[in-house]
């Protein structure tokens, strides 16, 4: 059920954007803070939900916490959204190619 | 210890490919008038086993919902593109109304927009309203016609998830069509002076070009200025229709190397729309004949189009004018058609 909590964490606009720009590469609060209209202590907090989510997972540096994608989280979610969708598609074939 | 380099594949958008025995037509109306039918409601819904049916409404902005026993009708998302036979594309967000995110989102605006045009948007624009304007994670569902009818559906910008559809019918070969929607960094009165000037055409299609800018006119686009007369590309063309800033048509015809299909013409229809500061651009290719040759030449132009001509349009925009002497023969750029996409997409 680990893509609910994924699905549901990203649903939030912000806490997408601050996923987003993960993809870059690994990253601390500031840098991530830097062109989004919160405040990093609300970054901080999107980011602890999308920790909880399992899609990221933070480091110590230093004095310094350095977030990155959480590979195992991003491949429960695709897993889910590859399965729901096969599986749907799966129905229509068979709905669609039925009494021909 | 994972590697960020490992990421890649998982943030690749999720694609499905079906084939259905059945017409385009008919696979259409089955998707979509017969959505309750099919779909694995009690599976994949929000009420579970209490599901009764879903529904897809027919229109553009049309809503998406369950139906649970009792009566009770709950959201999936909106058709964002309506067109039957050909593609449809839908936005994904169960449990939550379209409007729910208030005036400011895009997505409501859009869906009036495209109730008006009979245009609908295209395949493009799911990844261009950003994750900032989105209340909740979106999808978008899209079929449109390959040379079999095909689509799809992602998941925001964020490309974690794509789904393609392909349904192909025994009668696809003949309503055959070739499109592609691009987003071109620049207004629309510069992308169309790309097209349709000697100037513009020589800043990213070819070395060199010749319009004779009227209904019927000539349309020459030399890829190879100095071959000899009738190798030089596609030369003395025919402007089927001119419609300034929105539409420009004209015939086209396949490489030297496949002489069967290069004695016909196929018909190239751009349809110009601004978005923005930006044009998008909706590329449609047809009128392909059946057998092995005309594949070929599909093939080369799905590839041609979609890999190298569209790529260099907005590459022209992004960082200047293509420089032949170093270009040469349309060659492959690294990026494919999706790169393009996603390029322009994150502008």
């Amino acid at each position: 059920m680990a893509y609910r909590q994924a699905i549901a964490a990203l649903a939030d606009p912000t806490r997408l954007m601050v996923f987003e720009k993960l993809r870059k590469g690994p990253a601390p609060v500031g840098v991530l803070a830097k062109g989004l209209h919160v405040t990093r202590p609300a970054v901080s907090q999107h980011l602890k939900v999308l920790e909880g989510a399992g899609l990221v997972r933070a480091r110590r540096e230093g004095t310094r916490r350095i977030y990155q994608v959480e590979i195992e989280g991003l491949y429960e979610l695709r897993r889910y959204l590859d399965q729901f969708w096969g599986e749907a598609l799966d129905a229509f074939k068979a709905a669609a190619e039925e009494d021909r | 210890m994972t590697k960020i380099e490992d990421i890649g594949p998982y943030l690749e958008p999720v694609r499905k490919t079906i084939t259905v025995r059945r017409t385009p037509a008919e696979a259409f109306e089955i998707f979509t008038a017969r959505f309750g039918s099919w779909w694995p409601v009690k599976k994949f819904s929000l009420h579970q086993a209490g599901t009764e049916t879903a529904v897809i409404e027919p229109r553009v902005g049309g809503a998406i919902y369950e139906i649970a026993a009792d009566g009770e009708r709950a959201p999936w998302g909106h058709v964002r593109v309506w067109e039957p036979g050909v593609r449809f594309v839908m936005a994904w967000h169960p449990g939550h109304d379209a409007s729910e995110a208030g005036s400011r989102d895009p997505l409501r605006r859009r869906g009036r927009r495209h109730a008006r045009r009979a245009r609908a948007s295209r395949l493009a624009e799911a990844g261009d309203e950003g994750p900032r304007d989105a209340r909740q994670l979106r999808t978008g569902l899209g079929l449109r016609v390959r040379d079999l009818l095909q689509g799809g559906m992602r998941m925001n910008r964020i490309g974690i998830a794509v789904v393609l559809l392909a349904l192909a019918g025994r009668a696809a070969a003949a309503q055959r069509v070739l499109t592609a929607e691009v987003l071109v960094p620049a207004p629309v009165d510069r992308v169309w002076a790309a097209w349709t000037t000697n100037e513009g055409i020589a800043t990213f299609f070819a070395p060199s070009g010749k319009v004779d800018l009227r209904v019927d006119g000539a349309y020459s686009v030399y890829f190879n200025p100095e071959a000899k007369p009738g190798e030089r590309g596609a030369e003395n063309m025919r402007i089927v229709a001119l419609d300034p800033m929105k539409r420009f048509a004209f015939t086209w015809s396949a490489p030297t190397s496949i002489p069967s299909v290069r004695s016909q013409r196929t018909i190239v229809t751009l349809d110009f729309a601004p978005a923005g500061e930006q044009t998008r651009l909706t590329f449609t290719q047809w009128g392909w004949g059946e057998g092995a040759d005309w594949d070929k030449a599909y093939d080369y132009f799905d590839n041609a189009w979609g890999r190298i001509v569209l790529p260099r349009l907005v590459e022209r925009f992004k960082s200047g004018p293509v420089d032949w002497k170093y270009a040469g023969m349309p060659t492959p750029l690294d990026g494919s058609m999706k790169k393009a996409l996603a390029e322009a997409d994150q502008r």
